[in-house]
């Protein structure tokens, strides 16, 4: 049976004077479905998810949420949970102070604000530390804190931004879990990230975004499909990265090189087989090859052959 | 309302949590009144003492004295009998005295013939309003001598026989000058200077109340809660309003405190100066936070 739809956008346009930042997004999202917005910084993700929470007007396009207009209609933000990147709390408020003043901007009543703020302070097992002031918390408590407050509202759609930028791996980990259980209870998740492995994990379906542009969407395996027969190839190595670059592409099967911090990653059909001639071209471009890796197909290597480039930090 | 309300609470919550906030918004004003109130203590009323060089001991010279000596000076000036010039000079110098009237010899005789003395009044550089003081009572005490003299010698000139001089200089007496500026002396009604800084200076703390919310805004906007507020299905107008309303609480808070304060302590006087003010505090306050983009 196929799910309601919760996020419809059609055709996202959004410039900041004549820098394009967004043009002609457009992607849908089903209650239950985790749908990761995939790209590096600068990308537009970001302005993607604020016009989905109405922090952003389109210059032009659509968005409707739970099937009712979302642009400018004030009553549908009470259906958005709204995770920022960075912590949005405030650090000289206590975890219960914090929660009952942002579960009130929502309109819910006393007695309600007093079990979501309960229930929050549960999911984020910060009960116990519910009044002690934030600037007290760590790093990861107040990551979680951050989104046990964007569901106060009990909402249809959570919008989690770069939820784990900065986050211990533990914590990181804790939250990946977290996002995944909102999925299996029936929420429907947009989450952006610039971190391939978090996608892979988390999310259902998966769109690529680039300069703006959604260059791709689907499963995971119906990216890597794209990719056919081809491996990922990384290759570390001291030198002109450069020259090294240049010198794969010239070796036939070779069908994208980009440079790394330290390295070159390429894409190849049959990769394993092209290793000798990947290692003399780079012989001959005066480059210290050392180590070698030939990787399954990953959406980083999805990124790399339809851009043409490494994903950038 | 109810988002307005919320707002507001949370506003004044960290407000209360905040030291520096508490300092400027009741402990400094108070201090610095009271500091301002101590330093000029000694201007709550003003007095001096006057030397008086009385050479002449006439009729016209005891009328002056008995002019500086009314009851209403006597909270301004302290006459003080010296023995000449020389003294009242050293006496000036040394600031036993404030100034000094000199009353010459032969002044009332004088003062009814064809070339009248001149009185003269001793002064310091350093503290000129006691000079002042004495030189407008003389001047007054002149015009209305001058005055007399004129009618006099009119009545004289009108034809009035000389064998009625005396009754002649009886009526002369009576007449006063009908148009005159007159003087109020300073120190019949006091003048409070904790009165003056009391509500000055928590007038002046409050403006950077104010500005102490617009700047926690821009801080809230930059760290992102502004946003997070706006994701929420409140309108802008709701967090300008909810700011707003803060500031107004915790100015009125705040103002009504060193009011208390200040009249318990110090004794001051706030009598309906803050009431202006109060009044304005709500324009000020949400003119300062702008609106959210």
């Amino acid at each position: 049976m196929t799910r309601a739809p919760v996020l419809v956008c059609d055709g996202l346009t959004k410039s900041f004077g004549s820098r394009l930042a967004v043009d002609g997004v457009g992607f849908s999202i089903a209650e239950g479905e985790v749908y990761g917005l995939f790209g590096p910084n600068g990308a537009g993700k970001t302005t993607t998810m604020k016009m989905v929470c109405g922090l952003l007007t389109p210059d032009k396009g659509t968005i409707s949420v739970a099937g009712q207009q979302a642009i400018g209609n004030l009553e549908v933000r009470s259906l958005i949970g709204y995770v920022p990147q960075d912590v949005a709390l405030y650090p000289d408020l206590t975890a219960r102070e914090n929660l009952e003043f942002l579960a009130r901007l929502c309109k819910l009543g006393r007695r309600t604000v007093k079990a979501r703020v309960q229930e929050a302070l549960e999911l984020t097992e910060l009960t116990e530390r519910r009044d002690d002031r934030l600037d007290s918390y760590s790093g990861g408590m107040k990551r979680r804190l951050n989104i046990a407050a964007g569901l106060l509202n009990h909402p249809k759609l959570l919008v989690l931004d770069e939820p784990t930028v900065g986050v211990d791996p533990q914590s990181r980990h804790a939250i990946l879990e977290r996002v995944q259980a909102f999925g299996r209870d029936g929420l429907a998740v947009v989450y952006t990230t610039h971190y391939m492995e978090e996608a892979e994990r988390v999310c259902n379906r998966v769109g690529i975004i680039d300069h703006g542009h959604l260059i791709a969407e689907g499963t995971r395996r119906e990216l890597v499909a794209k990719l056919g027969e081809q491996d990922r190839i990384e290759l570390s190595a001291t030198g002109d990265l450069e020259a090294l670059a240049a010198a794969c592409r010239s070796v036939e099967g070779v069908t994208s090189a980009a440079t790394t911090d330290n390295g070159v990653h390429l894409v190849a059909c049959e990769g394993r087989h092209l290793l000798p001639a990947i290692l003399e071209a780079a012989d001959a471009a005066g480059v210290a090859v050392t180590s070698v890796d030939v990787v399954e197909p990953d959406l980083e290597a999805v990124f790399l052959h339809l851009t043409g480039t490494a994903l950038r930090e | 309302m109810r988002t307005v309300l919320a707002i507001a609470r949370k506003d004044l919550r960290q407000r209360i949590r905040d030291r520096s906030a508490i300092v400027v918004g009741l402990i400094a004003p108070v201090l610095i009144a009271g500091l301002m109130s101590l330093a000029f203590s000694g201007l709550n009323s003003f007095h001096f003492t006057l030397g008086l060089v009385e050479l002449d001991h006439g009729p016209i010279a005891a009328e002056l004295v008995k002019a500086l000596e009314v009851p209403q000076l006597r909270q301004v000036i302290t006459l003080r009998p010296v023995r000449s010039v020389a003294v009242a000079r050293s006496e000036e110098s040394h600031g036993e005295i404030a100034a000094a009237l000199v009353i010459p010899a032969e002044f009332s005789g004088a003062a009814t013939g064809e070339h009248p003395e001149a009185l003269t009044t001793i002064t310091s550089n350093q503290a000129t309003v006691p000079g002042e003081v004495t030189q407008s009572i003389v001047s007054s005490f002149a015009a209305q001598l001058n005055a007399d003299r004129l009618s006099f010698a009119t009545a004289l000139a009108a034809g009035a026989p000389r064998s009625k001089t005396s009754e002649l200089i009886g009526l002369v007496s009576g007449l006063r000058i009908p148009l005159r500026a007159l003087e109020r002396p300073v120190g019949a009604h006091e003048l409070k200077v904790i009165s003056y800084y009391s509500p000055g200076m928590a007038i002046f703390f409050l403006l950077f109340t104010i500005g102490y919310t617009a700047r926690s805004f821009f801080v809230e906007r930059s760290q992102g809660l502004i946003e997070r507020m706006r994701a929420a299905p409140v309108r802008p107008v709701e967090i300008l309003l909810g700011k707003a309303m803060s500031v107004f609480v915790y100015g009125v808070v705040s103002l009504v405190t060193i009011a208390v304060i200040t009249s318990a302590a110090f004794g001051a006087d706030w009598g309906a100066r803050c009431l202006p003010s109060l009044s304005a505090w709500p324009l000020s306050s949400r003119s300062s936070v702008s609106r959210p983009s």
